[in-house]
């Protein structure tokens, strides 16, 4: 089957959409709502609707009959028409309420609102998932697509969302493939509302340390322990019964994180928080090596042992970092491989902070994570969108990584490091997402 | 190919239909109205999903006594083939035909005279005022073979029979699909029809079916009888009573004269124990219902009927 968006049947009626006012443009509003339309399809396809290739037809005859009167009626229809799993239809509602917004607002004020050109139309980022965490629901249920662009700005730094790199906020796609990077802006950070993340990446070392440190603790393996031998024979009238073992205790980790900076992330991730926690784990391990890649791949390692994290920023900078873009997993992966190829071994840990919503070549990301798999000692994948209850792994560039990795944990907040940390310390149970504290807690 | 949609549905309103399912009893939500006026609207087929009992069947029975038209029913199994699906030669009366010269002509015997009609066929073939309703139940019995079968039945409303040509529907069937989900559909059959899925009903809903399907039920009773079916439903069952045992049940009880209507009991633990095998139709499950259940089961009673 084809994944082609067809062109939707002009058959949708002008003359409702136009009824109103004599200023209308039905044409234009037809075109739009047709655009609206077709974007609504994909983004459903994006977010893992298994949509039929002719759905958007369907979908626009079934809106012929009934029309923009009614959104329960357009509702059910169009999930009539495209939805034939019952699984995906709370995707679907979700992504219709979008939709919805852009089609009432084309009818109402003709002369304005969506922008046909626009590639994803601010789709991509709800199909995602549910996947934005639970504190941007009111916010998400409000904001057009012009709102949520200058929301994305405001994270970047309180840069005009005019100042774009294409230099036209009109038609910039918000997470889409090909939507062109800013440069990090090296306007100090505000005091980020998140706290601290230093006791939360501490709890996170001691849980998943795999280096010896300086102490030694009692061990099944290791070396023999003399002294308390000789303290034993005291009760033994000096015969040694058995030689206990020591061996030193591991609580250092050798790590490579690789952190997703799209646009997509970072709308959902505060800057600030990323920034200090990828600081204070480069501080509190014992060697990290830190990547940023969204179309790109920047090693930032140097620039987050600065002196603060202004002085980060500045020297993600000078290292001409560039976030905000789409995001190449496999891409970023293969090319860490080839570049810097000696950054995992059998005894690094390896973060890899992203969204997974690829839109890349999927056999890159499963190149580059086989990779991973077969030489780092674990895999741990830290998903902003699981802090949603109801995220599943469905999007195709997770299936990819999935069963590469050994934990897919949430990740918006400290606690989430916190919950992660716990997790792993109880080796015996399965960890990951569905059992983080925002599940397990209700 | 047929494309034309009768001219009744054409200009179907939701309020005609769902005076429709009122007049035949059915209760149906909005968003069922809406989706079955689409299909009839676009002459697209529908997929009705849903758990057994949820009213698949009777939304295609409802439609066929609602546009008084005929229902042709074709119940899938494993197994089916296009011989008890679509059509096949009367190979006896060809054989009797060849052998007795019959006038002496060399007429063919693949003619539509010797062609035995089965449902598929005979739903395209209909000759009525309207066109009839084609019910194609538990697709998801038959075999994944049968699925392509169907394709250019519901594609185009045609159906190729090589020895005779093409034969057309004058205007589309209503098609009503449905399915238990033991199985995933092909993508290329989900993609020609329209999808419904049915929702087990809420406790207001199954009450007011109830009270629709069995007037003859005190309300107290109706109350009490969807009480115990929603309680016995959050239990482990192996086949948890749907829809359709609970208004087996009610007619049960109807049927029994002992069942006290004065409010305070509605129902009592004999009441339930003697009328359970209408309820539950596996005998690991009746015998789950101890008397801790029971108890469970009366207090559910008597909360719903206050």
């Amino acid at each position: 089957m084809t994944d082609m968006s067809p062109e939707p049947d002009p058959g949708l009626d002008p003359s409702r959409l136009g009824d109103g006012d004599g200023t209308d443009h039905p044409l234009d509003v037809t075109r739009r709502v047709r655009s609206a339309l077709v974007r609504f399809v994909g983004a459903l396809r994006t977010a893992g609707v298994a949509v039929p290739a002719d759905g958007s037809l369907v979908a626009a005859e079934v809106l012929a009959v009934v029309g923009f009167d009614d959104e329960d009626e357009a509702r059910t229809a169009l999930r009539a028409a495209l939805v034939s799993n019952p699984t995906d239809a709370a995707t679907f509602d979700r992504l219709f309420d979008r939709f919805w917004r852009q089609v009432t607002h084309a009818v109402d004020d003709p002369a304005g609102g969506v922008d046909t050109e626009s590639l994803d139309g601010g789709f991509a980022s709800d199909a995602a998932g549910d996947d934005a965490p639970t504190d941007r629901g009111a916010d998400d249920a409000r904001d057009s697509g012009d709102d949520r662009q200058s929301s994305v700005s405001r994270r970047l730094g309180g840069a005009d969302a005019s100042e774009t790199a294409g230099g036209d906020a009109g038609t910039r796609a918000q997470f889409s493939p090909n939507a062109p990077s800013d440069r990090v802006e090296t306007d100090p950070l505000e005091a980020s509302a998140v706290a601290d993340p230093t006791p939360a990446v501490r709890a996170l070392t001691d849980a998943i340390a795999s280096l010896p440190g300086r102490r030694r603790t009692p061990a099944s393996e290791g070396r023999p322990d003399v002294r308390r031998a000789m303290r034993q024979t005291h009760a033994t009238g000096g015969v040694v019964m058995e030689v206990p073992q020591r061996a030193r205790r591991p609580d250092a980790v050798r790590g490579l994180i690789l952190v997703d900076v799209s646009r997509s992330v970072l709308d959902i991730v505060d800057r600030g928080f990323l920034v200090r926690m990828l600081r204070v784990l480069t501080d509190e391990w014992r060697t990290a090596r830190t990547f940023l890649f969204d179309t790109d791949v920047t090693e930032v390692t140097t620039a987050l042992q600065a002196a603060s994290p202004d002085a980060t920023l500045r020297e993600f900078d000078r290292l001409e970092a560039a976030w905000g873009g789409g995001t190449r997993i496999g891409h970023a992966l293969t090319t860490i491989r080839d570049r810097a190829p000696d950054a995992v071994d059998r005894e690094t840990v390896l973060l890899v902070v992203s969204d997974g919503l690829e839109t890349g070549d999927l056999s890159d990301l499963e190149a580059g994570m086989t990779w991973l798999d077969r030489r780092a000692q674990r895999v741990f994948w830290l998903n902003p969108l699981a802090a949603s209850t109801a995220y599943e792994p469905a999007c195709r560039g997770m299936v990819t990584a999935l069963p590469h990795v050994d934990g897919l944990f949430a990740f918006a907040e400290p606690a989430d490091l916190f919950d992660m940390a716990r997790q792993l310390r109880h080796r015996q149970r399965p960890v990951g997402y569905e059992h983080d504290w925002r599940r397990t807690d209700r | 190919m047929t494309d034309a949609i009768h001219d009744d549905f054409e200009t179907l309103t939701s309020e005609r239909l769902q005076s429709l399912f009122d007049a035949s009893d059915y209760v149906a939500e909005d968003e069922i109205t809406t989706t079955v006026l689409l299909a009839l609207k676009l002459g697209r087929p529908l997929l009705v999903e849903g758990e057994p009992g949820a009213g698949k069947t009777e939304l295609a029975k409802v439609l066929a006594a609602g546009f008084d038209t005929d229902l042709v029913r074709l119940q899938c199994y494993e197994g089916l083939a296009a011989e008890s699906a679509l059509y096949e030669w009367n190979y006896t009366k060809q054989l009797l035909a060849v052998q007795s010269g019959r006038d002496g002509d060399e007429r063919s015997v693949f003619t539509e005279e010797y062609l035995l009609e089965r449902p598929l066929l005979r739903a395209l073939h209909h000759s009525g005022e309207r066109p009839p309703v084609l019910l194609i139940d538990e697709v998801d019995r038959a075999d994944e073979e049968f699925e392509a079968l169907l394709l250019e039945v519901l594609s185009d409303f045609q159906v190729s029979i090589p020895e005779l040509g093409t034969v057309d529907a004058d205007t589309a069937p209503i098609v009503i699909i449905t399915s238990n989900r033991t199985r995933g559909l092909s993508d290329a059959l989900k993609r020609r029809c329209l999808y419904l899925h049915v929702e087990p009903p809420s406790f207001e809903k199954e009450q007011a079916i109830v009270r629709r399907k069995v007037p003859e039920l005190d309300e107290t009773v109706v109350a009490a009888v969807c009480g115990v079916t929603e309680r016995l439903r959050e239990e482990s069952l192996l086949k948890p009573p749907g829809v359709a045992e609970t208004l087996d049940w009610a007619r049960a009880l109807t049927a029994l004269d002992g069942v006290p209507t004065d409010g305070d009991h509605p129902l009592t633990a004999t009441d339930i124990r003697t009328t359970l095998g209408c309820l539950l139709k596996e005998v690991e499950d009746v015998e789950r219902v101890d008397d801790e259940t029971m108890s469970a089961l009366l207090a559910a009673a008597e909360t719903s009927s206050e």
